[in-house]
């Protein structure tokens, strides 16, 4: 369970104003979720979670995930931490140079590990997100679609609780954003992984996400079930999102 | 006449060439054992960087600067006494590496920090949040992923430094640039001049051939 409290962050621009990205939010997501963080551009849904993700901390109010607080944790339990959740971004971020299965295989090898396990390991997941057939081809030979499959696969290598996804079907068709979802959902569904998504488009949240959050710059202006919040729309960018009256 | 020629300047010329090879060879070497952790270290203690810190950073850069900012020709006068107590001799090619190596060095180690910043900073964090150490970081993702780009940089750094074996010939280093300045500009033979500066030409067209073909077997990243 992850338990964010009054979460602040601002940054200094350029001429020393600070800018407030995010203000005062708070939210809770149950192990299973899959929790959509929806907003426009500039809403600050990337800089939650670079927090969540410890890439980057608070200004103020913490974040509690079963009970801990992240921005506390040192040494082996901040690696232990960010082995416990993968991350998938919007630009995939392989290693260019090295083939898929090396790509899928190179969180494993940032600590001791056995070889023959590791290679097992990642012949099941290039297996689990339909690659065993690109196991030694190289990124620049594959499309959108099959680099993110290749992302995500590298972001269970470590057996994570939490998946953090960053925009990760923005720069993907119709579709293959639809596989993907399918992909995501399925993971969530048979390994019990808890997903967080952050995204533009209301058709991820609606395909895959149970709950949502709708940021509106840095103010988090409704969440809940995703059902709920349809109906209620109490803000005018929760309306505008999820369109007129169906 | 051909014959005549080589009878008259071939061992020299070969041996020379021998002299430019090793300076070349041993300048680059050295200079990227020294520059490379440099480059490193100045690409990791900038702004934003893996391990961000102003001072050193600008320290750093304050050194590169200097260096790069003095004429080889000079820099390799100003060094004699150093170079005295390095090697016990300042003339030969031997004692011509330590000015090289000096030289090169802060020139190699732009190179590898502009290589390095090729690198998206988004990759970085996703390193980061899967857990790497800073240190992997380098060793795991950056050094292989710019590996290519390391590579042509190299290429860069060994024709320069065949520029700069040609001055250490000026000052008594020995090598090509020693039997252009010798034959072409003391003695007016001007043959032996241009028979040099053939050689030069060769060297850096297989030189870079030899790189070219290196980078396109490793670069795996071609779209």
């Amino acid at each position: 369970m992850i338990e964010i409290k009054s979460l602040s962050k601002q940054f200094m621009n350029h001429e020393d104003h600070q800018l407030e990205v995010l203000k005062d939010i708070s939210l809770t997501v149950e192990d299973g979720d899959i929790y959509g963080i929806i907003g426009m551009s500039g809403a600050g849904k990337s800089t939650m979670l670079r927090l969540i993700g410890l890439l980057d901390s608070p200004t103020s109010g913490e974040i509690l995930v079963d009970g801990k607080n992240i921005n506390e944790l040192t040494g082996k339990d901040k690696i232990s931490y960010y082995k416990s959740i993968g991350t998938v971004f919007q630009g995939y971020n392989l290693l260019m140079q090295k083939t898929v299965f090396d790509n899928v295989m190179f969180p494993l090898t940032l600590s001791k590990y056995d070889k023959a396990e590791a290679q097992a390991k990642v012949n099941k997941l290039l297996e689990l997100v339909g690659l065993a057939d690109k196991a030694n081809a190289y990124p620049c030979t594959l499309s959108g679609g099959q680099r993110q499959r290749v992302a995500i696969a590298r972001a269970l290598a470590n057996d994570p609780e939490l998946l953090l996804c960053d925009e990760p079907t923005s720069a993907l068709d119709s579709l293959t954003t639809r596989s993907i979802l399918e992909l995501l959902q399925q993971i969530n569904r048979t390994m019990g992984v808890t997903i967080i998504i952050i995204t533009h488009e209301i058709g991820v949240v609606k395909t895959i996400c149970n709950k949502v959050a709708v940021l509106d710059q840095g103010v988090l202006v409704d969440n809940g079930p995703v059902q709920e919040v349809k109906n209620h729309r109490e803000h005018e960018i929760t309306r505008e999102l999820f369109g007129g009256n169906e | 006449m051909m014959g005549e020629f080589f009878a008259n300047y071939g061992m020299e010329l070969l041996r020379e060439t021998g002299a430019t090879l090793f300076m070349t060879l041993f300048g680059t070497l050295f200079g990227y054992v020294l520059g490379l952790p440099l480059g490193i270290w100045c690409y990791a203690t900038d702004e934003g960087s893996l391990a961000p810190n102003k001072s050193v950073h600008a320290v750093l850069g304050w050194i590169i600067n200097i260096t790069r900012s003095i004429p080889f020709i000079i820099l390799m006068l100003a060094l004699i006494p150093f170079t005295r107590m390095v090697v016990g001799k300042a003339i030969g090619s031997t004692a011509a590496l330590v000015p090289l190596v000096i030289g090169a060095a802060p020139f190699v180690a732009r190179m590898v920090e502009s290589s390095l910043s090729e690198i998206d900073h988004s990759l970085v964090d996703c390193a980061k949040s899967m857990g790497a150490t800073n240190f992997q970081i380098v060793s795991k993702v950056l050094l292989p992923e710019t590996l290519p780009s390391l590579i042509r940089g190299m290429s860069i750094a060994t024709i320069t430094i065949i520029g700069y074996t040609a001055m250490a010939g000026a000052i008594g280093g020995g090598g090509l640039g020693d039997v252009a300045i010798r034959y072409g500009y003391h003695r007016g033979e001007f043959d032996v001049m241009y028979v040099t500066i053939l050689i030069l030409i060769v060297l850096v067209q297989v030189i870079q051939v030899i790189f070219n073909i290196i980078v396109r077997k490793i670069d795996k990243n071609k779209s």
